[in-house]
Parts: C-alpha cells; sequence; structure tokens
C-alpha cells in the first residue's frame, strides 16, 4: 500500500471531524511543510505563525479536498506555500535582503506516488534551462523572492528581472507541454 | 506591447507580480475564466517542486497552539463536515419538482438520518451560473444554525478551490467554506440574519481557498435565499 493513499483516508477522515486522523495527519505532513514554510519565512517565528494558519485552513477546508487533481501533500503544501508568501509579502512589502546564502540545488527526491512523474517532468524541464534561469524560478517559487529581491540581490533592473523570469516560464511551459 | 496572459499568469503563480500587478490580476480573474485556467495550469507545473524541499521538525510544541486552535470551543468559524443528508434531499425534491439528482457515490459512512427542523425559519436557495439550471441547492435552518449544501451538477476546476460566500444584505462577502467534492455535505454553528437579503455564491479560488478573506475568483455560482417556512 502507497504512502499516498493513507494520507487520502487521513484527509478525508479530517473532512469527517476526526481529530485523531487529524493528528496523525500532522505527524506525517508537519516537518514537509515546515520546511516548505521556513523556505520562504526563515524567522521562525513568523513560520512557526503560518504553520498554525496553514494547518487551521486544511482542517476548516480537508472537506474540500478533490483526490482527482492532485496528491493530497500537494494540496497541503501549496495551502502552505500561500499562506507563506502572503505574510512574507505583508511583512516585507518593500522586500527584504536575505542572509544567508540560498542553497539554490540542495533539493531531495520527491515521494513516490501519483506526483513522483510530475515531479520528474518538471526536474527534466527545469534541467533544460540556463542555470540562472533555473535559479530564478526556484528562487521565485521555493523562497518566495519577489521581483523587486531578486533585482536587488542580482544586481539587475527589476525590468531585466521581470524578462528573464518571462523567458524562462515560456520555456519551462514549452517543455512540460510538449 | 502587452504581456503575453500566460506569462502574467505565471509570475502571479510564481509570486513576482508587483502589488499593483497582482491587485490587477487577482481581479482579473473574477471576471475571466481564461485566466483561472492559465493558473490552475502554472500550478499543477510547479507544485511537484514543493516536494523536493527538505524536511524540517516543526517544534513540538506547535502542534498544541494548532490543536486548540482548531477545537470547536476556540474555533467559531462555520466548518463543512462530510454528512449524508438524506433530509435535505428530500427538502430539496419537494422544492425542485423533478430535478434529476446525480448520484451519490456509494459510502462507507455511517448513514445519518437528520428529522427535519420544524418550528424555526428554515431558507433555501437555487445556486446557479447566470441563466443555467441549478448546480447547488442550499437549505438553512436559522434554530440549528445548521446549512446543508447539496451539489447537482457542480463543473469541476482544475488546480482550484470552490469557495462558499455568504453575503447578507450590504456586507462584503463572507467565506464559509470550501465546497467539498462529492456529496452533500452540511456546516455547522452558521449564523445568517434572516431579516436581511441573503445570497450564497461560490467563486473560484487558488487550493485551499482564498488567502485574502474575500474572493480573489470569478463567481460560477450564486443564488438569494428565500423563506421556506416560518414558524
Amino acid at each position: 500500500m502507497s504512502g499516498e493513499t493513507t494520507l487520502v483516508d487521513l484527509l478525508l477522515a479530517t473532512g469527517g471531524g476526526d481529530r485523531a486522523a487529524y493528528a496523525d495527519l500532522y505527524a506525517r505532513t508537519s516537518a514537509k511543510l515546515f520546511g516548505i514554510i521556513l523556505r520562504i519565512l526563515p524567522e521562525r517565528s513568523m513560520a512557526e505563525d503560518a504553520m498554525q494558519d496553514a494547518y487551521v485552513k486544511i482542517w476548516r477546508n480537508a472537506a474540500g479536498y478533490d483526490a482527482s487533481r492532485g496528491s493530497p501533500i500537494t494540496w497541503m503544501a501549496t495551502i502552505a506555500r500561500n499562506v507563506a508568501i502572503d505574510q512574507h509579502r505583508r511583512a516585507h512589502p518593500a522586500g527584504r535582503q536575505r542572509d544567508e546564502s540560498i542553497e539554490l540545488d540542495t533539493m531531495v527526491d520527491g515521494n513516490a506516488g501519483p506526483s513522483a512523474e510530475a515531479l520528474t517532468a518538471l526536474q527534466t524541464c527545469l534541467g533544460r534551462l540556463d542555470a540562472d534561469q533555473r535559479k530564478l524560478v526556484v528562487a521565485a517559487y521555493l523562497h518566495g523572492e519577489s521581483r523587486e529581491e531578486l533585482a536587488e540581490r542580482l544586481g539587475h533592473p527589476m525590468g531585466t528581472i521581470k524578462s528573464w523570469l518571462h523567458r524562462s516560464l515560456a520555456r519551462l511551459k514549452a517543455c512540460l507541454n510538449g | 506591447m502587452a504581456d503575453d496572459p500566460a506569462m502574467i499568469a505565471g509570475e502571479y503563480v510564481l509570486g513576482t507580480l508587483d502589488a499593483a500587478e497582482h491587485r490587477a490580476f487577482a481581479r482579473s480573474l473574477m471576471t475571466d475564466p481564461s485566466a483561472v485556467a492559465l493558473v490552475a495550469d502554472w500550478q499543477q507545473r510547479l507544485a511537484p517542486l514543493l516536494l523536493t524541499v527538505p524536511e524540517v521538525a516543526a517544534p513540538a510544541a506547535l502542534w498544541a497552539r494548532i490543536d486548540a486552535a482548531t477545537r470547536p470551543a476556540n474555533d467559531n468559524q462555520p466548518v463543512w463536515r462530510w454528512q449524508v443528508a438524506t433530509a435535505a434531499a428530500a427538502l430539496v425534491a419537494v422544492v425542485t419538482g423533478g430535478l434529476a439528482l446525480r448520484p451519490r457515490p456509494a459510502s462507507q459512512a455511517p448513514i445519518v438520518v437528520q428529522a427535519p427542523e420544524s418550528g424555526f425559519a428554515q431558507q433555501i436557495a437555487a445556486l446557479s451560473s447566470e441563466g443555467g439550471s441549478p448546480a447547488l441547492l442550499v437549505t438553512y435552518d436559522a434554530g440549528s444554525g445548521r446549512m446543508r449544501v447539496v451539489p447537482v451538477n457542480v463543473s469541476p476546476k482544475p488546480g482550484h478551490s470552490l469557495e462558499l460566500w455568504v453575503i447578507a444584505g450590504k456586507a462584503a462577502p463572507k467565506s464559509i467554506g470550501l465546497l467539498p467534492k462529492e456529496g452533500a455535505a452540511a456546516l455547522s454553528h452558521l449564523k445568517v440574519d434572516l431579516a436581511l437579503d441573503t445570497t450564497i455564491a461560490v467563486s473560484v479560488e487558488p487550493i485551499g481557498g482564498s488567502p485574502t478573506g474575500s474572493p480573489t475568483g470569478p463567481v460560477v455560482y450564486s443564488g438569494k435565499m428565500i423563506a421556506l417556512s416560518k414558524s
């Protein structure tokens, strides 16, 4: 039995109000979501607040999960990312300078399961971008960097960053669609 | 030269639009189904990347906070729960006559038979797209604070969540949570002021619902609540 099926059961049970299933769901997914949130909100107290908001959203909306649209962990991870990006933008509307260097190539293998194929395709297509283009996409998506923050860190005007982003996105789209 | 809409949608999902562009694009999601589809495509393309981020153990104290925050005593927000609402289905059949309901999938959940609440005001709404036939039927019982939702013809929106809103009188829309995917569902602890004209609406939102507390996506179904019976 794959781990993905079990998470579906837990998420559905959570949608039915099952507190034990919710606790189990949290135990199995919290490290994944905390890692995702910390990449966007490295300040621990903010990351913990975002974790709380994300899991409260998951509790309230578990009945809205649709298995035909993706794996439970992807659904939950997207909620966590949206919460983290929203809090990051509100806390730093003008952007902020990162202190730590971004380990853009530190990635682990995704879990096996329904998402594995999609992830492999994405990683293949990311691999076909120039290193700078790949880092740009990863910095925005996984680190939550705004155009302003990217411009400041890379030392280029925002207009340049925008056209680089568009070029990278266009290539990704063509690669994934083709 | 105008930007390629697919690129704007991509930047929206990446989070790299500036505040003004983000607002403008979020507004366009309310009226432009193609923009909604572009966002869904980008979310599906990029989301697998989230699975590559290394895990970090959450602090042990965090669960206690989350557990406390979601306990019914502390959480006053209406919460969706699965329910086989046979009474709601019966009510729907009475009101809509020969409307054919989609067959519900077989469920292992125990069947909860609810006797129709009596003696309190009940309201019903049929939610549809403009000019369309009903997609959802909603009943509300003021005495119990319980709202039941029966989907009859809801189009799925890939890569998005469908969020329900109550619009009471002239107030701003208030979220009552995400629409479950299959079958009837019920919502408890809902307070709706029956003295006001109330509309129930469904909007298309990012996965997990609107991040802002207001609709950010197009309203696909809506309907006014009308009184069914009064005590």
